[in-house]
């Protein structure tokens, strides 16, 4: 008893009661249960080769029951079985999805989700609008995240030296060492974690230090170790988050910042943001202006975008600081300098941001130089906008000395022989580490060395013990967003591969393992709160009021030293810069098929990164697109795709980190160029020096569009908010056709009627629809050669759209404005593609008004998509889902909800009809006529961050989408068509500086 | 009275002896054997040789039918937004390629061309091939081919009917019924043909199969009034889908509302279209055959000059059409249109538009010239750049339009595989296997055609040379 009880606390996770899925683990071991298996699922079980599926098979088979009715690819249906649950869990009513809150953190940015599961599986990832770094929306990052769980590349089990291994022998190893290194209080013992957020994540760290004290314990992370506590130090002589409160100022000042579209709270700003993008709003349209040298979502939504050279933030910050103290605004002494910026945009820009004092917000990028960061502090308390706009927070365990310091001391150490052990808690530090520090050679020289991941890495490659680490919807965690507001992390399946949490293996090497869960409870329980408190947090995911802000003071001189720092000669030559990638991040999620295939939002590849120049450096460097460059700085050069990028500031070239893996699984080796290999201590975000040499020959870089001018056509309406107060109906009056004559008898309209209005003033573009309805409908990825030809599944694209603002030479695209315009099916009453379909396979619902599309029934002529104006229908033009490499695990991320399309059928948006008919069968059983306002919401209006996207009954005047339509910017796109879509869009209003208007 | 043949009313100047429909002094037996000895005698050596080169471009087309079966329609370079390009393309040319054969026997038939009979078998025969290529293309360019029958107004327990809307669905009709006229108009002028082979059939086996074909024509009196009132309504129905099926093909595009496609002027463009690719197939056919099997006097160098008019004709109709689409899309303000058709001159598929207007509206401006029009290396030169051109045509309609439409976000660019080419050099394969099988085991000329119009058919006929004229023509005008 006593054996098992100890064998018992070494296993990851031991929950009172829920051991049915182990059990089968261990009868799954025996040779009878093997056969009984071949037995009983003959065609599932005997077609299980590859090791991978066949396990995951046996793990997953209590999950899988519910599977029935996924399509092969064959003439034939495949058989299936069904099993129901013998003993039915209490809260469970097969078929009806559970909805459980947790927390992704990704960085700085703590996101609180809501995660659907059907049968014990999740399936699909929502926003938690209780949550203040949500607020309902999320990215395609979190959307995304669903398909790495079931990622059939994970960390599947432990491997030794490269072979596999099990739990056992790892505690065995690893209980050796820490037996072997606790006398010596821990010396020779490294461990290097990812920064966490996690306070309980924090306090197993504490207790490691103090079973080891002389251990050496680092952290390392690519993107999020970055400037912003050094800035807070300089500013106000405290580790602090800054806390925008966008909703409430009038005037947003981006430098080098995307603040809408990556880094902590970005989708709170997108959000705060979009609420006051209504031309309407009694408190007025606010107004953005983004200064960059790169092109950034944020740039594309604002209303004044202004290219700045590269390395020019500080610069332009401080010709800021001057233009406001012209304006009598009381900057510390010795920051203002006048620069080489445009005088009239700084100056009516200074006269505004004087106007609104307390009302606007000034924000540095977070990878900007702590002293840029500073100023920028600086600015908004000059302005008055401490403790209105912008609020501090006290930082989570901030990082100690430059980014890069942890990692240069560990490197040392492993260097001179001095590492006994290392443990690498989660991250990729071989791939992602700046190249001159050579982490790749020094991390062998460890004697022994460990690797927790939730994906083999590079870094795996380099240990020799690889731990399955716990996907965030498999383990008990917790977080603390920027603001201080305490969420929890709670799993919504048992670890498919019997992973460990990072907490978990930390409390091991305390000397003590537990389970996650007990850890997260009794940390809670310590410093939070008793049992009731725990049980709202566990059903919000958050702690309510947990969210703490300090007082500061400005230190005037510190930041008059700092801005001092910044007076450096202007580097010659091109200066290449790094950014995050808004797809594939740091690379951890370069083995996600959804976030390789979404387009970027501005360049619109996918499958790769490119070196993206501006037009003019283009034509300099006689560049096309796709041309293969060679990239140097400092001695060190990578081969890549160029690829032109308008609106990008001259002499610039931006690489994307995260992609060209080596080690990251089928979908994410290769792809792109590794923008590490370029990536110095010295210059973490940008080198300057750089040097691009034009190469022969081209590289497959997969476009989503091809075409990005709108040629004068009535697509995105648009106009600034003058013209919008002048004549508020403008969009309705842009085109000019005949009165319009049905040629068929109008469809008959039975209950509520579904419609959809986008609001293209709140769209910035950032992709998170797509994949929310990727997820939530099935979507096959294609890959890059698919993409290339124009075979793209995805039932919603975001179309981009650039326009000169040289009124000399509208083919000018140097310094562009760029539109965003989601598109999919408009479900038309009139619809062009149902009359064409010679089958009757798209039709209309009378119930809905919806355009359906019956996938038994279509053969697939692909009429109605050549017939469709606004080419929204998807063709499986060669069962994707298959050809994408399908596996037993992979299936488990399907939503059972919709129907998984085999090759030959076209497909489309359906308004997720599987959601709306859900609500209406619930209304039923409510006794509800009707289904009220916002029950239904379709995934890509889920996940939008601005609510850009807004669904309902057109038939009810109250309702949302009504009341949009009813807005004088509402306009059918390609209505004169006659085709009736029940999407329509509102127009967009741009709100630009009156005295900047010409 | 039954109407006598228009040449006993009218009086015809005398013609130049290179001008009779059947020259070289040919009697009604020569016909008989010159035509019936190519089914008879010793397969030639040559046609083994056709015949091996056409089994080989079907083995292609079996190889591409069978990969695109297995994999789907995918292995083409079809994608968003053209979710039509070479499939259809093939279809609509194969369709046109077959209206001559409906023109030449129905239509001249009705007007009382009598230099049809020479050429009609062929043609017929033409026609059904090339619809049976035609039909390969919709049939098989489906996504999910196993559920095609889907098309089909069958009863079924779902209770669906297709969608009479579609003119997809309008395809299906006209094109099935296109194929069963045409396939029956062939085989009732065939009938008496056959029973002159069975009876000169050598071997029981022969006879029997030939006798069963023939259906037991005995060239009775009573039997050729049947087979002429047979064979005049056949013509009649004909006629009709001359015009229809090409019409109904154009619907396809006309009624859509893509810009390039949604045109008024489609069915009479479409139908001449059709005319104009369909003889200049004829004429590219005959021309060999009538040099391999030593028919030079059945098809002489008059009948392929009158062809030759008809393709100078038809290609000058289409060559106004095009300049009238153009026209329309300036004069219809639309923005759309107009982009539609400067992309489809000056944008990324000019190079097909220009190729286009090159085969189908200057090339036959050659037949102008007498000389040229009875130049034999010139026709054949310019029937098969017709037949190009008009591949092109439809190729231009159908990519262009289709690859930049309405929201410039969603434009593309189509390129072929080679399971496209293979595919479509693969249905020559089939063309030629067909016609191959078909000269060598049928006769190639209506043999009681050619006889009727033999001036030793006229009762009044007494023997060569002999100047008939005069009292032919008191007699009739008295």
């Amino acid at each position: 008893m006593n054996e098992q009880k100890k064998n018992s606390d070494l296993l990851p996770i031991q929950e009172d009661g829920k051991t049915y899925w182990r059990s089968v683990e261990e009868v799954a071991a025996t040779e009878e249960f093997q056969e009984m298996l071949h037995r009983e699922f003959p065609e599932g079980a005997s077609e299980l080769t590859d090791p991978v599926t066949r396990r995951s098979f046996l793990g997953l088979m209590g999950a899988s029951f519910a599977l029935a009715g996924l399509g092969t690819g064959c003439v034939r249906r495949p058989e299936e079985k069904i099993v129901p649950y013998a003993k039915r869990p209490e809260d469970l009513v097969p078929g009806l999805p559970q909805f459980y809150a947790t927390t992704m953190v990704l960085g700085d940015d703590v996101v609180g989700l809501v995660v659907e599961a059907h049968e014990g599986r999740p399936t699909k990832i929502e926003g938690n609008p209780l949550h203040p770094g949500s607020a309902g929306g999320t990215s395609a990052i979190h959307q995304g995240a669903i398909l790495s769980l079931y990622d059939p590349d994970r960390a599947v089990r432990v491997l030794h030296n490269g072979q596999e291994s099990d739990f056992p022998s790892l505690d065995a190893a690893l209980n050796e060492r820490l037996e072997a290194l606790h006398p010596k209080g821990g010396e020779g013992l490294l461990i290097i974690h990812e920064p966490s957020r996690s306070p309980a994540f924090h306090a197993q760290l504490e207790k490691v230090r103090r079973q080891f004290p002389k251990a050496t314990i680092v952290s390392w992370d690519p993107v999020a170790h970055n400037h912003v506590t050094e800035a807070t130090r300089i500013a106000f002589g405290q580790a602090l988050e800054p806390v925008y409160a966008v909703a409430e100022a009038d005037t947003i000042v981006t430098v080098e910042a995307d603040f809408l579209g990556s880094g902590p709270n970005a989708l709170r700003h997108a959000r705060e943001w979009a609420t006051r993008r209504d031309p309407d709003a009694p408190r007025g349209m606010n107004r953005l202006y983004a200064f960059e040298a790169t092109f950034t979502v944020t740039g594309g939504a604002a209303d004044h975008r202004v290219r700045i050279g590269a390395g020019q933030a500080g610069a332009f910050l401080r010709h800021l600081a001057w233009a406001l103290q012209k304006e009598g605004v009381a900057v510390p002494a010795g920051i203002a300098r006048e620069g080489q910026f445009d005088a009239k945009v700084t100056a009516a820009l200074a006269k505004e941001l004087a106007a609104h004092r307390g009302r606007s917000i000034i924000v540095a990028g977070r990878n900007q130089p702590a002293e840029v960061q500073a100023i920028a502090f600086a600015l908004n308390h000059a302005l008055g906008n401490t403790d209105r706009t912008v609020r501090y927070a006290p930082a989570f365990h901030p990082m100690e000395g430059a980014p890069d310091a942890g990692l240069r001391k560990a490197i040392d150490l492993l260097g001179q022989g001095k590492v006994d052990t290392v443990i690498v808690l989660g991250g990729n530090p071989v791939y992602d580490a700046p190249v001159d520090l050579g982490f790749d050679d020094a991390i062998v020289k460890a004697k022994h060395s460990f690797h927790l991941t939730w994906a083999p890495n590079e870094t795996s490659a380099r240990v020799q013990w690889v731990i399955p680490e716990t996907h965030f919807l498999e383990e008990w965690g917790d977080a603390v967003a920027v603001d201080g507001t305490y969420s929890v992390v709670q799993p919504l399946i048992r670890p498919i591969w019997h992973g460990r949490s990072k907490i978990e293996v930390l409390s091991h090497i305390a000397g003590r393992p537990r389970s996650g869960y007990d850890i997260v409870r009794e940390g809670f329980f310590a410093t939070r709160g008793g049992e009731e408190t725990w049980q709202r947090v566990l059903h919000d995911g958050l702690l309510e009021g947990s969210a703490r802000f300090v007082a500061v003071e400005l230190n005037a001189s510190g930041i008059v030293r700092a801005a001092a720092r910044l007076d450096r000669p202007q580097p010659q030559g091109m200066t290449l810069v790094f950014a995050p990638d808004a797809k594939v991040y740091d690379g951890r999620f370069a083995n996600n098929a959804w976030l390789q295939e979404v387009p970027e939002p501005l360049t619109k590849l996918t499958w790769t990164n490119g070196a993206l120049v501006s037009p003019a450096t283009a034509k300099r460097l006689g560049l096309t697109n796709t041309q293969r460059v060679r990239v140097e700085v400092e001695g060190r050069s990578v081969e890549a795709g160029a690829w032109i990028q308008p609106g990008l500031a001259d002499d610039v070239i931006v690489l994307a980190l995260g992609y060209g893996r080596w080690r990251a699984g089928r979908v994410g080796e290769r792809r792109g160029t590794n923008a590490y290999a370029l990536r110095t201590t010295k210059n973490l975000w940008a080198a300057a020096g750089a040097n691009l040499t034009p190469m022969s020959g081209t590289l497959l870089m997969a476009t989503t569009q091809t075409h990005g001018s709108m040629e004068g056509r009535p697509i995105v309406r648009e106009a600034n908010l003058e013209r919008y107060q002048r004549e508020p109906d403008f969009a309705k009056k842009m085109v000019e056709h005949p009165p319009l004559i049905p040629l068929w008898k109008e469809h008959e309209q039975v209950g509520q009627q579904w419609g959809m209005a986008i609001d293209l003033n709140r769209c910035i573009g950032c992709n998170g629809c797509m994949v929310a309805c990727q997820a939530e409908n099935n979507i096959p990825v294609v890959g890059p050669e698919e993409v290339r030809r124009g075979r793209a599944m995805h039932w919603i694209r975001i179309d981009r759209y650039y326009a000169s603002t040289n009124p000399a030479d509208p083919t000018d695209l140097g310094d562009p404005e760029v539109v965003h315009q989601p598109v999919s099916c408009q479900h038309c009453e009139h619809a062009p593609c149902e009359n064409v379909c010679p089958v009757a396979a798209t039709v209309h619902s009378q119930q809905g008004g919806l355009n359906d599309m019956v996938y038994n029934r279509c053969i697939g002529t692909r009429y109605c998509a050549n017939n469709c104006p606004y080419k929204v229908r998807r063709f499986n033009f060669l069962d994707f889902h298959q050809k994408s490499g399908m596996t037993e695990v992979r299936k488990l991320a399907f939503n059972p909800d919709v129907t998984v399309r085999t090759r030959g059928v076209m497909e489309k948006c359906t308004y997720c009809v599987q959601r709306i008919n859900a609500a209406r069968r619930d209304a039923k059983v409510a006794g509800q006529e009707r289904v009220p306002d916002g029950v239904i919401t379709p995934a890509c209006a889920q996940a939008c961050p601005t609510e850009a996207i807004v669904f309902g009954d057109i038939t009810d005047p109250n309702s949302r989408v009504s009341k949009r339509k009813k807005e004088a910017r509402n306009y059918e796109l390609l209505g004169e068509l006659n085709t009736k879509p029940r999407t329509s869009y509102l127009a967009r209003i741009r709100n630009p500086n009156p005295e900047l208007v010409s | 009275m039954s109407a006598p043949s228009i040449a006993t009313k009218i009086p015809i100047p005398p013609t130049p002896p290179d001008e009779k429909l059947v020259t070289g002094g040919l009697r009604f037996s020569d016909v008989t054997n010159v035509v019936a000895e190519v089914t008879e005698q010793k397969t030639p050596r040559n046609w083994y040789i056709a015949f091996a080169f056409a089994l080989t471009l079907l083995g292609v087309f079996g190889v591409s039918v069978l990969w695109l079966l297995w994999e789907g329609t995918g292995v083409w370079g079809l994608a968003q937004p053209v979710g039509w390009a070479w499939d259809i393309t093939n279809f609509v040319f194969w369709v046109g390629i077959g209206h001559a054969g409906t023109l030449i026997s129905a239509v001249l038939f009705l007007f009382r061309q009598k230099w049809r009979t020479s050429i009609n078998r062929a043609a017929e025969a033409m026609t059904i091939f090339a619809v049976i290529c035609a039909l390969m293309f919709p049939g098989l360019h489906v996504g999910r081919i196993w559920m095609a029958y889907y098309m089909f107004p069958l009863p079924n327990q779902m209770g669906v009917w297709p969608n009479f809307r579609s003119p997809l669905l309008w395809d299906v009709f006209a094109v099935g019924t296109y194929f069963t006229v045409s396939l029956l108009f062939w085989f009732v002028g065939l009938i008496p043909d056959l029973a002159t082979l069975r009876d000169r059939a050598k071997t029981k086996v022969r006879a029997m199969v030939l006798g069963l074909l023939s259906l037991g024509w005995r060239g009775s009196m009573r039997h050729w009034i049947n087979y002429e009132k047979a064979y005049l309504i056949l013509a009649g129905i004909s006629t009709p889908l001359v015009l229809s099926v090409h019409t109904i093909v154009s619907f396809d595009f006309a009624t859509s509302v893509i810009p390039g496609w949604h045109t008024t002027i489609f069915p009479p463009y479409f139908v001449a279209g059709a005319i104009f690719s369909g003889f200049a197939m004829v004429v590219s056919l005959m021309v060999i055959t009538r040099q391999v099997f030593g028919m030079k006097d059945l098809v002489t160098l008059g009948h392929l000059e009158k062809m030759n008019i008809i393709i100078l004709v038809t290609g000058t109709m289409v060559g106004y059409a095009y300049a009238m689409e153009f026209f329309i899309a300036w004069y219809s303000g639309s923005l759309y249109e107009r982009y539609a058709f400067i992309n489809r001159a000056f944008g990324p598929y000019a190079w097909a538009y220009w190729t286009m207007i090159t085969c189908n509206v200057i090339s036959p401006q050659f037949f102008w010239f007498k000389r040229f029009r009875r130049s034999i290396p010139v026709m054949f030169v310019l029937s098969i750049m017709v037949n190009i051109g008009m591949w092109f045509e439809r190729f231009v309609i159908i990519v262009t339009s289709l690859h930049r439409d309405y929201l410039p976000g969603a434009w593309g660019y189509f390129m072929p595989t080679i399971w496209d080419m293979g595919l479509f050099i693969g249905s020559f394969g089939l063309f030629f296997t067909l016609f191959v099988l078909f000269i060598r085991f049928l006769p190639v000329i209506a043999i009681s055609e050619v006889k009727g119009v033999m001036p030793e058919a006229d009762p009044h006929h007494h023997a060569e040379g002999v100047e008939e004229k005069a009292p032919l023509r008191t007699a009739e005008v008295g």
